[in-house]
């Protein structure tokens, strides 16, 4: 399995479309099998989601990510994970150990969020009719 | 107390507004900044600020690491926020540093803007101001705004008048679209144009060996333009015979395609259109009064663009936002000098001849505004008031008469480029050269209209 995950400063960076490095985790059933980053600062946001693919990532984990790349992503078979932060590292054992769901990597607002009519708790509704639709 | 007055006014502020310690860390964060960003206050605070904002600078040009680095303020810088539903919210951020009361730096402060209200305010302006791509927001404009849904709602023929370059053909697709005939085609001819006998073979189309070459049928406009609208542009330029043909076609809804016996049956809309003035022709005897009736059902009037100045900012907006998008350009606006030289500017080719003056300044403006020597000659300073060194006795016929074929020489006797630099439409050049002809000018002193 391949993950990726768009890096600044060691976390995860705030908004995937303008991240400028992107760590990419192999992994097999004896644990990591190599890791190398990739330069995404000339690759336009467009663009962004024709390279995640080509680089046959599995799973994204990111922070922040617009719709149409999330969408595109999606449809290309890769699995994504978003409104995630905190220390890269920490996420990277968190998800093979299978907690990275715990609050302290969610980014504030992607919770629960009453008192702010019309929003859902997460955007997962949405997404998945929208895939099942385009597909 | 002044702390919860300070967070109420800080909460009434319509903008959203944030403040971060120097470990980037979020003190204060507004109610505005909540709605904007779709964050509780209470989940905001005591986090980092880029885990909240999710602005596309964060990582590469953080506006409050700018302003702390350098102690300059940023104002109104455009950039977007992600929120988490994965939509990109236009915002522009300001920022500036807090500081103690001894002078050291505390923290920064953002305020932001979400430009989706002011897109949405100046989309509903440009909806107000304009119909079916026909901009204005003048009385006489606005008049025809209300007149044509209702026009549109019946069947009835409408006659459109205006000077050259006013707009009656996007009148008439705005009645066509309108109407319960918008499903089918909207066909447009100049009848002026075309000679008699090309003219009939185009509306009512032809039969196989109705003359030489005609080895299969050709449906004309009005085939085409079954069950919609069709619209019969320079109605006053059509030929004595031609007008029959036309008479015939309005009042018994038939017409015969050429080397046919058959008649056809025609249900299209017609609009006749025609800068001309109908009822003085009927009064000179050249167009028939009982056409002129038959057409005459419905009426509109387009005002020349010296009639609705007030429009002329709104329509050189128009322009420049279209040209914009066409050629891919980033063309800002017009210099206020480039403004007053329109307004005050008489149009005689009217809305095109503002178009084709937008259009000129486009190919010399490299960006930014449009200034007065990216206009066409006519329209610089240089080029307008003072003295003018006419011959004296020069007529308006005659004067008009030099310009075209001025105009014509510079463009090698390119009708389409002359007509464009003249700001008429290349059937009118026609239509002048025409009248021209016919009335052989001498001496430059030549009569008629002007």
């Amino acid at each position: 399995m391949t993950v990726a995950i768009p890096i600044w400063q060691d976390r995860v960076s705030p908004v995937f479309d303008t991240a400028s490095r992107l760590l990419v985790v192999h992994h097999g059933r004896a644990g990591e099998l190599g890791r190398r980053e990739i330069a995404l600062g000339s690759v336009p946001s467009d663009g962004l989601a024709r390279t995640v693919l080509d680089l046959g990532v599995d799973v994204l984990l990111c922070a922040a990510i617009s719709e149409p790349i999330r969408f595109t992503l999606e449809r290309g078979g890769v699995r994504v994970e978003d409104n995630l932060c905190g220390e890269v590292e920490s996420l990277l054992r968190a998800f093979n150990a299978g907690t990275w769901r715990d609050p302290k990597f969610q980014m504030p607002g992607c919770g629960k969020q009453r008192g702010f009519p019309g929003r859902r708790s997460r955007c997962q509704p949405f997404r998945t009719e929208a895939l099942r639709r385009a597909r | 107390m002044q702390e919860a007055v300070f967070g109420q006014l800080l909460d009434s502020v319509p903008d959203g507004v944030f403040a971060v310690d120097p470990e980037w860390r979020i003190t204060c964060f507004n109610r505005a900044a909540e709605r904007i960003t779709g964050i509780r206050r209470n989940d905001a605070l005591g986090r980092r600020c880029c885990d909240v904002f999710r602005a596309s600078i964060c990582e590469s040009a953080c506006a409050l690491r700018q302003t702390l680095a350098t102690g300059q303020p940023l104002l109104n810088k455009v950039v977007y926020i992600v929120s988490a539903k994965g939509e990109r919210i236009p915002i522009s951020i300001s920022t500036a540093m807090l500081k103690d009361d001894r002078g050291r730096i505390i923290g920064g402060v953002e305020s932001f803007r979400d430009l989706r209200v002011v897109e949405e305010l100046g989309r509903r302006a440009r909806e107000q101001d304009s119909f079916s791509n026909i901009i204005g927001r003048s009385a006489r404009m606005r008049q025809l705004f209300d007149l044509v849904p209702v026009v549109a709602a019946s069947d009835s023929t409408v006659l459109i008048q205006g000077p050259s370059g006013t707009g009656k053909e996007l009148v008439a697709r705005a009645i066509h679209e309108h109407s319960r005939r918008r499903a089918k085609r909207f066909v447009a001819i100049n009848c002026g144009a075309l000679p008699d006998t090309l003219l009939e073979s185009e509306l009512f189309g032809y039969r196989a060996g109705a003359f030489t070459d005609a080895k299969k049928d050709k449906p004309g406009r009005f085939a085409l333009a079954e069950g919609g609208t069709i619209l019969l542009d320079e109605i006053g330029d059509v030929s004595a015979a031609m007008q029959v043909r036309l008479l015939r076609v309005l009042q018994e809804r038939v017409y015969e395609p050429l080397g046919s016996v058959e008649p056809v049956r025609a249900n299209v809309r017609v609009i006749a259109a025609t800068a001309k003035d109908l009822r003085q022709l009927v009064r000179d005897g050249l167009f028939r009064e009982d056409l002129f009736y038959r057409i005459h059902v419905v009426r509109l009037e387009l005002p020349g663009l010296r009639e609705r100045r007030e429009d002329i900012p709104l329509l050189v907006d128009h322009f420049i936002a279209r040209f914009n998008r066409l050629q891919g350009r980033d063309v800002a606006g017009v210099s206020e000098e480039v403004l007053a030289r329109l307004m005050g500017h008489d149009f005689p080719g009217n809305v095109r001849e503002l178009e084709n003056a937008i259009e000129h300044a486009f190919v010399l403006c490299r960006g930014g505004l449009i200034e007065e020597r990216h206009l066409p000659p006519h329209l610089r300073a240089e080029g307008m008031g003072g003295e003018t060194r006419l011959p004296p006795g020069l007529t308006l016929g005659a004067m008009e008469h030099l310009l075209i074929r001025d105009a014509l020489g510079r463009h090698g006797g390119n009708r389409a480029a002359a007509a464009r630099e003249l700001g008429i439409d290349p059937s009118t050049l026609f239509r002048k050269l025409r009248a021209q002809k016919a009335r052989k000018p001498t001496g430059g002193r030549a009569g008629g209209r002007g």
